[in-house]
């Protein structure tokens, strides 16, 4: 018993430290990458004239990649912090705080995203269910092929759990897929701003609340994810 | 509306300086900067100078003090606590956020990626603070 305790320990301190480097690590490339842009823009700036089209091509895909790789770090930050510090619990209704986080999103305008029924009131952490319901909604959003977008956010309840479906009418992510998006740094088309750590983000904030999350899709038509947060669970976290 | 304000800039990084000094050559007002290259520095500075500076604008990640540091021992001087901080760095780090807003700060900057939109923040801050009342000149 005691020598459990004693790796316990042992694992706790490990992880701690392994999500403090991540962040600091992640904090140290993020100031590198501020001085990056800068420069980069300052050379632009200056030479923007005299170089051919060619190289100013190649700057701005140099900004783009900046850009880029800002957002990973941005993500591990995320990643990383969501294990380390302690959940805050409140009272949160659903429905104004994933209205609010719809409005927030930058939405393109054939993409319709609503909110079918009403939405639960329960107590979670505000940051950690945004990270949820707002990577979730990116998503569908992003990789909307269609002319007409549609989103849809359901809920269905039962005794013990809420079942909340985030359902599209996009692409569709073929069988093969349905576990592997889930692991880290895996995406699958290409978008500027996607890093593949959105649903790991999503996945690990339910473990947290002992949710589950799945999907069911068909490839062309669209793809609805759905992710339960136990009732008691969530209110006693 | 005043023209003109002292900042103390406590930043240890030189580019981030260049950046800095970079935007406010192109504002309208020309402002009297002091740089410090971390706490200790600045605080010396503090401790030394005649006149307070107006405004502190204060990176977090530095060697020696860094920016929660010397922002805790400020505020518990009766003499420097009135002089209006905000925080500038690239950390938006929920700890670091809440730990600056219980010590008292007078802003809290997440530096931009893109220079263009740094130097737009910056600007803003300082047109700002043109526009305060200050408790000593």
């Amino acid at each position: 018993m005691r020598q459990k305790e004693q790796l316990l320990l042992k694992l706790k301190n490990q992880n701690e430290q392994l999500n403090d480097y991540a962040h600091l690590v992640s904090h140290d490339l993020k100031s590198s990458l501020r001085n990056l842009s800068a420069l980069l823009s300052w050379v632009k700036e200056d030479c923007i004239e005299k170089i051919g089209e060619e190289s100013i091509c190649n700057l701005n895909l140099m900004e783009e990649k900046i850009e880029k790789m800002d957002q990973f770090l941005e993500d591990i930050i995320n990643y990383s912090e969501i294990g380390g510090t302690s959940l805050k619990t409140i009272t949160i209704d659903l429905n104004i705080k994933v209205n609010k986080i719809i409005k927030s999103l930058d939405i393109p305008k054939n993409i319709k995203v609503v909110i079918n029924g009403k939405l639960p009131v329960l107590k979670a952490d505000p940051r950690r269910l945004r990270q949820v319901f707002q990577n979730l909604i990116c998503n569908a959003v992003n990789f909307n092929d269609k002319e007409a977008g549609l989103v849809e956010i359901g809920v269905e309840e039962t005794e013990g759990f809420y079942t909340f479906s985030i359902k599209d009418n996009g692409q569709g992510i073929s069988k093969e897929y349905h576990e592997k998006i889930f692991n880290t740094f895996t995406t699958l088309g290409y978008h500027e701003k996607s890093t593949g750590m959105g649903l790991s983000i999503v996945k690990r904030v339910l473990s947290l609340y002992g949710g589950d999350i799945w999907l069911e899709s068909e490839v062309l038509k669209g793809t609805t994810f759905y992710f339960t947060l136990p009732k008691n669970k969530a209110n006693d976290a | 509306m005043r023209k003109s304000l002292n900042i103390l800039l406590v930043e240890d990084d030189m580019i981030e300086i260049m950046k800095f000094n970079r935007t406010i050559s192109k504002l309208a007002y020309l402002h009297n900067i002091i740089e410090a290259k971390n706490g200790e520095e600045a605080l010396e500075i503090l401790y030394n100078s005649e006149s307070l500076p107006d405004l502190i604008l204060l990176d977090l990640n530095m060697p020696k003090v860094n920016g929660l540091e010397f922002l805790s021992i400020i505020r518990n001087n009766p003499h420097l606590k009135y002089i209006p901080t905000v925080i500038l760095t690239s950390s938006s780090d929920h700890k670091d956020v809440t730990e600056c807003h219980q010590l008292g700060i007078a802003g809290y900057l997440v530096k931009p990626l893109k220079f263009a939109d740094y130097s737009e923040s910056i600007k803003t801050v300082l047109d700002y603070w043109c526009y305060n009342e200050f408790v000593q000149a």
